[in-house]
């Protein structure tokens, strides 16, 4: 399989604090990638400087062929990033807003089936029709997910998709991304959930301090360390710092 | 009382943030400069102005009009050297015209041939009052009250010193002429030229400065709320360049802002209207826009509303919410509030240099004062404000752009080695 995103020796600096210290990881067409690490770890910063919001210090990005340097424009065609507690635009209606979203990517009747296609993810019923200020954080988080999934991304970049949701939310959400993967779309995902990541990520790389310390599949790391659960890989790998 | 003091800690530094402490400071500090420059227009207008007497009764006895100058020199007292004799014919305007311009005199009684001798016949006598150049703001009319009280005073003096004559109330009858952009108008006193320019002079400053002030507020709104929800990192990271964004929150609010502006315009149209009936209309002083002086001032008002947009977006970049934004209003309000305030109460021409310089540089000053500056004829006034306007609406719209290809939009700026650096937009964007 290709390689839907490369990230080489990539690192951040705001003003005297090194945020991201030569990061390098890949991201394989159609694999759920899971960025994990404590808060503060650069793990946001390394996802808004792969969804181009914000310059690198140095090193490289490339995705879907396009590179950072040369062609922001081109990486905005093929991903769609989701950031942790984002909202929505409160006076419209979930159907609008995803109207108002998908008139950024197609046109026409080809718009109508991108709205479709959200609607039928956000699965948010009547309720599709009411305004997003009325929104529940469990039904604002399935629009947007709906938001960032309905163009048909190569990458889908989400940070934290599940924080704060119910059980039967986070449920759902996971099952969206899961089959979002299986039709061939790259998913980046952070998250401090450690099951969410073990039960969803193909592979994952741990964060610390701007530094990438570990990356394998939750299998290999969970034999590396000699434990059950990635939770406990993950302070292993923090105690050990 | 532990409690109460962290409690009182935390509010204070929530709502003393530098944002607001500065913007308070800046207000009071403008304030206090608008203060001394309304001051000293208000200083001016205490003192009583230096008029010009010419005796033109002569023809006979000249005792009224020594009632009449006796009664002037008691209201000056200590100050009568400020009624000067003028040599002109009393009824050669061109003369006292010229004759005014050349000793600084803005007043001029000029009294008629047979003043005397028609007050002594049981008539009026008259008096020509000439008025030097109406100055536009709301204090171009004071003089004329002073000169109004006069007048009234040497009536009811000589009324009460006419011997052996019928009783009269108001044996002096005035007729005002006045200079206003070039021409005399008879009849007519800087007051009632005043009026006519009212809706100009504050109602177009009143406008300007609410439709800046509303959007103002709107567009850094807007902006806090996008970063509290992250709208707007999800608009940043979509396939639409950073221009179109910026151009697009721009031209919605702009014409959002012209909107409103027309409602407010029509209301305060007929507020105005309804509040100066029966003085004299700006077509009766030959005052009227042309379609293209009309365009002149719809591209004027467009320009400083794009310049306030354009000033706004910068201070919402530096927003992190909502809340912060609320701050942020103040500096633009007291941006739109300082030529409001000034061009009412003022005109421009007679400010000294320095604040005609500060003035100049507010972008808003110029749709303030654009409507009088294109019927007075004051063409350099108006293409220098047309041209700094689009100068700078270009280079604030010029630095957003900038803003929202670099970090600052979501990171704020940041401190490198002790110091925080905004130029870091020119060395650190993309596309």
């Amino acid at each position: 399989m290709a390689d839907a995103l490369v990230v080489r020796d990539l690192s951040k600096r705001y003003g005297d604090h090194l945020a991201v210290d030569n990061v390098s990881f890949s991201v394989k067409e159609g694999e759920i990638f899971g960025l994990i690490g404590p808060n503060g770890a650069g793990k946001t910063t390394t996802l808004r400087i792969i969804s181009t919001l914000l310059t690198m210090t140095s090193g490289s990005v490339s995705v879907c062929g396009n590179d950072m340097r040369t062609d922001a424009d081109g990486i905005r065609k093929c991903i769609s990033y989701l950031p942790e507690d984002a909202g929505a635009y409160k006076d419209l209606t979930g159907r609008s807003y995803l109207n108002f979203m998908a008139g950024f990517f197609t046109g026409g009747s080809d718009t109508e089936k991108m709205v479709a296609k959200g609607i039928g993810i956000a699965n948010l019923g009547e309720r599709i029709d009411s305004k997003v200020s009325t929104y529940s954080k469990g039904m604002m988080r399935r629009l947007l997910i709906a938001r960032a999934i309905m163009p048909g991304p190569k990458l889908a970049i989400l940070d934290e998709i599940t924080s704060g949701l119910d059980v039967m939310n986070a449920f759902e959400i996971r099952d969206v991304v899961r089959n979002i993967a299986k039709d061939g779309v790259s998913v980046l995902l952070s998250s401090h959930n450690m099951f969410e990541v073990d039960q969803l990520c193909d592979r994952i790389a741990m964060i610390d301090n701007g530094k990438m310390i570990l990356e394998g599949t939750p299998s290999e790391l969970k034999e590396r360390f000699g434990v059950d659960t990635v939770e406990e890989v993950f302070i292993r790998a923090a105690v050990k710092r | 009382m532990n409690h109460l003091w962290n409690l009182i800690r935390k509010e204070l530094k929530e709502l003393l943030t530098p944002a607001s402490v500065i913007s308070i400071i800046v207000v009071a500090v403008v304030f206090a400069s608008m203060g001394g420059m309304i001051g000293s227009e208000t200083e001016k207008l205490e003192e009583l102005p230096t008029i010009g007497v010419i005796n033109g009764d002569d023809d006979g006895s000249s005792d009224y009009y020594d009632v009449a100058y006796d009664y002037m020199q008691g209201i000056y007292g200590s100050s009568s050297d400020r009624i000067i004799g003028f040599s002109s014919d009393f009824d050669d305007v061109d003369s006292i015209l010229k004759e005014m311009d050349e000793r600084g005199v803005y007043i001029v009684l000029a009294f008629d041939a047979d003043y005397s001798n028609d007050i002594a016949a049981g008539g009026q006598g008259i008096i020509n009052v000439y008025w030097g150049e109406v100055r536009t703001g709301a204090f171009g009319a004071v003089s004329t009250y002073i000169v109004d009280s006069l007048i009234s005073g040497i009536n009811t003096e000589t009324a009460a010193g006419i011997v052996g004559g019928e009783e009269k109330l108001f044996p002096v009858h005035s007729n005002n002429f006045t200079m206003f952009n070039g021409k005399i108008y008879e009849k007519t006193t800087p007051s009632d030229i005043s009026s006519a320019l009212q809706s100009q002079s504050i109602l177009m400053p009143i406008l300007i400065m609410i439709i800046i002030t509303m959007i103002g507020g709107m567009i850094i709104s807007s902006m806090g709320n996008e970063k509290e929800n992250k709208t707007l990192e999800t608009l940043l990271t979509l396939p639409v360049k950073r221009t179109t964004i910026v151009s697009g929150k721009l031209i919605g609010s702009a014409i959002a802002g012209l909107i409103f502006g027309i409602v407010y315009l029509v209301g305060m149209y007929f507020y105005t209207n309804s509040m100066s009936s029966g003085s004299l209309s700006l077509s009766s002083l030959g005052l009227t826009l042309s379609i293209t002086d009309w365009g002149i001032v719809a591209v004027v008002i467009f320009l400083a509303i794009l310049s306030a947009l354009g000033i706004c977006m910068i201070l919402g970049a530096f927003v992190k919410n909502y809340k912060a934004a609320q701050t942020l209003t103040l500096p633009i309000s007291v941006l739109a509030m300082i030529p409001m305030f000034v061009t009412m109460f003022t005109d421009f021409s007679t400010l000294p240099a320095v604040f005609q310089v500060i003035l100049f540089a507010i972008p808003f000053t110029h749709p303030m004062m654009i409507m009088n500056n294109i019927m007075l004829g004051n063409t350099l006034m108006i293409w220098a404000g047309l041209g700094y306007l689009l100068l700078f609406s270009m280079v604030t719209i010029y630095i957003t752009v900038r803003i929202y290809r670099s970090d600052i939009l979501l990171t704020g700026l940041v401190r490198k080695k002790g110091k925080k650096s905004i130029f870091s937009i020119f060395s650190r964007a993309r596309d």
